[in-house]
């Protein structure tokens, strides 16, 4: 027998045998029932929690997860492909891609009884095309009719359903006053905010009128900060305050497959890592080389089998935005190849090796302080000195931007940001030379780079895109304007008495509708 | 010194620090492994290779715990030695003073202290980083309020005795008495308070790498690695119960010292001190 036809023969085996696994899973699973509450502990440490005044609107909630309240016009699913939420239909009005057309749902409610409308959506991106990074590309909005309304670009943009799948892109009641909406926190989300201690905990009732008929199951959704505390989080689980715990630290899941009466579940990919590398004027990473032999020099498949335990739990990088996940993530040929590191380094003037400034990493996931010691000690091998240096989350974000103006010499720090995994368009995007992601990259690469990307953003045809994206993710490959080495997948506990609650890479998208508990 | 050596609660704590110091001293030498090198696969068990087997990272748990002490003892003799001098100066120089000089400093001293230790030190990282110096100088200035206290309490009853009228009557400025009067007659008390700070600092500073607060990762520190340990707690018992168990010797062993010394002095410091 040929080896092809070996594989074949295998890959049919496993998938025969992952398919019988799914459907014995799913039979053993008991049909869903209505009542019952779940509280669980959150612990990424996403650092937008707001205060008493605003810690009920989607931009602030303490997890991010704002699906449990509000709903935006559509949703990226668990394999990150796109799904109509509150929109029937979302269609580019001409070929332009500068125009779009949306349609949105009929019978949709807030939670204070209103039928929700074109206007409401029209004035939720008000507020989001001023504030959401994604939506800034929205020059107005045209209400067409009371179902109807056009999304009107500065550019074409081929992916612009995604943006409209952004988490901050709730739609919220209208408001003149545009800095007000989402103060209330009312959301057409499937459940109601009942209370909320700013940064500490959140708890929902089941909202009756919900647009999905018959959903959510559960009476009650409450979720408890507790980031930065895995011990806490931990003891609170095993005494049952809590019934499921989110983004767990990775090195815990030997120790949780152990667990009695729980349930691991991981999704497809996760957050990585973006180390940003300064080009300020005396920067070592002005010049491409010592990116480059700093990137080549990390060994990435180590730092998935020792910080994550395997490639179950995490993934090797490409120095992009994009997931390995995703099907147009073009993976590294060599993810390390210390000949080339040392080669960079005597080409750049550091035959003998380089010590790089300090890198600051604050524990924004729990794995952050060994994924970094690791990194330090794998460069070491090219004969580049890393330090590194922890900071507390509280304010490592002001401390590693810097500030705005720059002739107070308070560049932007070489530090790292966490970036969660989104379709190319938006996440190709998070490179651009005006962005702190990407150490303000500029040049001509940086250039033919952003070309490739209008390129992209004017092709429909996704299959067209994808040779476009190739090209995009080799620039960053051999330039290294920022690196991205490895990313998690995230990994959620729960009692096995809790079901269908489904892991998402973008752990700010996971819904709480199908969820629900047996006795 | 050697009266404090003939009590043995003494003797064994004093016996406890120089082990300690020995072997902090001499891990470079006595470690199997460098502390940071990657060696093997995380969470090896305990064996013959890896004595007590290795963390999460890889890396040989028993080398991390004898390098471990090193750094949190450097900032606990520095912050100790800054707590004393800048304690003893400002203490002295209130009783010296009095009067308003001696209100402000009080006050200074009880305003320090009704800030908790913690979110005093969490505003001091947050805006000086995380680095040696600046964790000497925080715990330094935290341990210094007890020592201004007792030092400023044993200055003015020294500001009664004879000789320091004689010296004032002679027109010696104030700071030639404070040196020359003052602190050579509290060197006693200063002794067993370096000694009480200490140990304090010590474990201060492991609490605060506990917390995330003190010595920054990947350097080897008992606090450090326990706090590394604890989710591990249920499999991995020795990551967490090693360096716990050097915190608490190489403390048990400093105070016992100070008391001993203490006693041996006729002083009552190590049962009672401020702050």
């Amino acid at each position: 027998m040929s080896d092809l036809a070996r594989r074949h023969l295998l890959g049919a085996g496993a998938a025969f045998l992952g398919a019988l696994d799914a459907s014995l899973a799913q039979a053993q699973q008991p049909s869903p029932r209505r009542g019952g509450a779940l509280v669980y502990a959150q612990m990424s440490g996403n650092r937008r929690g707001g205060d008493a005044s605003n810690s009920r609107h989607p931009y602030y909630m303490v997890d991010l997860i704002t699906r449990s309240a509000y709903n935006t016009l559509a949703w990226v699913d668990e394999e990150l492909k796109l799904q109509l939420e509150l929109a029937t239909r979302i269609a580019p009005a001409d070929d332009t891609l500068k125009v779009w057309e949306v349609t949105i749902r009929e019978g949709v409610r807030f939670h204070d009884g209103r039928m929700m409308t074109a206007g409401d959506v029209a004035a939720s991106f008000e507020l989001h095309r001023r504030r959401n990074f994604a939506s800034a590309q929205i020059q107005r909005t045209e209400v067409v009719n009371p179902t109807t309304i056009r999304f009107h670009l500065d550019a074409g943009n081929s992916e612009f359903p995604f943006v409209l799948a952004e988490y901050d892109c709730v739609v919220m009641p209208a408001n003149p006053d545009f800095e007000r909406i989402g103060m209330e926190g009312i959301g057409t989300g499937p459940f109601r905010i009942t209370s909320n201690d700013p940064q500490r905990r959140m708890t929902f009732e089941r909202f009756e009128d919900y647009w999905r008929q018959g959903f959510p199951y559960l009476d009650r959704l409450e979720v408890v900060n507790r980031e930065g505390q895995t011990e806490a989080a931990l003891a609170g689980y095993r005494a049952r305050q809590f019934d499921a715990m989110l983004n767990i630290d990775p090195r815990l899941i030997r120790q949780m497959e152990r667990e009695p009466q729980t349930d691991l579940v991981a999704a497809a990919s996760g957050d990585q890592a973006v180390i940003i590398l300064p080009k300020h004027p005396g920067s070592a990473f002005n010049d491409a080389r010592i990116r480059r032999a700093l990137s080549a020099a990390i060994d990435r498949e180590g730092l998935v089998r020792i910080v994550y335990g395997g490639t179950r739990w995490g993934w090797v990088g490409n120095d992009s935005h994009l997931a390995a996940a995703d099907p147009m993530f073009v993976a590294p040929e060599r993810p390390r190849d210390l000949a080339l590191a040392r080669r960079l380094l005597a080409e750049a003037g550091h035959p003998n090796g380089i010590t790089l400034p300090t890198l600051y990493y604050a524990p924004q996931w729990p794995e952050m302080a060994r994924y970094f010691q690791f990194i330090q000690e794998s460069v070491r091998e090219a004969g580049i000195t890393l330090p590194i240096e922890e900071r507390p989350n509280d304010g490592y974000q002001r401390f590693r931007m810097g500030e705005l103006d720059v002739s107070r010499g308070n560049w932007h720090k070489f530090a790292y940001t966490a970036v969660g995994p989104r379709n190319p368009g938006i996440s190709l995007f998070r490179m651009r030379p005006a962005n702190n992601e990407s150490g303000y990259w500029s040049g001509p690469a940086a250039d033919r780079y952003m070309a490739l990307y209008a390129r992209a953003m004017l092709t429909a045809e996704a299959a067209a895109r994808r040779a476009i994206y190739a090209e995009m993710q080799a620039i960053l490959r051999e330039e290294a304007p920022a690196i991205l080495p490895a990313g998690r997948n995230n990994v959620l506990i729960k009692r096995n008495t809790v079901h269908n609650l489904r892991n998402h890479p973008q752990h700010w998208s996971i819904r709480w509708d199908d969820v629900y508990r047996s006795a | 010194m050697r009266a404090a050596l003939r009590r043995p609660a003494a003797l064994l704590g004093g016996l406890l620090v120089v082990v300690h110091l020995v072997v902090a001293i001499a891990a470079p030498w006595i470690a199997p492994f460098a502390p940071t090198s990657l060696l093997d696969a995380p969470l090896e068990p305990p064996g013959a290779t890896y004595w007590l087997g290795t963390d999460d990272l890889g890396r040989d748990a028993f080398s991390r715990l004898l390098w471990g002490g090193r750094v949190a003892m450097l900032v606990a003799f520095a912050a100790g030695a800054v707590a004393v001098l800048g304690g003893a100066l400002l203490g002295l120089a209130a009783a010296y003073r009095r009067g308003g000089f001696d209100d402000v400093v009080m006050r200074l001293v009880e305003m320090k202290l009704a800030v908790p230790t913690i979110l005093f030190v969490a505003i001091f990282v947050t805006g000086f980083g995380q680095s040696v110096p600046v964790l000497i100088v925080a715990v330094g200035i935290i341990q210094m309020m007890g020592v201004v206290r007792t030092s400023r309490a044993a200055g003015i009853v020294l500001m009664e005795q004879g000789y320091v009228r004689a010296a004032q009557l002679n027109g010696e400025s104030g700071l030639i008495i404070i040196l020359r009067e003052l602190l050579p007659n509290v060197a006693d008390l200063l002794a067993v308070e370096f000694a009480l700070r200490a140990s304090s600092a010590l474990l201060l500073v492991s609490a605060l790498s506990f917390l995330g607060l003190g010595i920054s990762p990947p350097t080897p520190d008992w606090g450090l690695m326990v706090e590394d340990g604890m989710a591990l707690l249920e499999s991995e018992p020795a990551l967490v119960l090693a360096p716990a168990l050097c915190i608490s010797t190489l403390v048990l062993g400093m105070n016992l010292a100070a008391e001993g010394l203490a006693d041996a002095l006729g002083l009552d410091a190590a049962r009672g001190g401020g702050g």
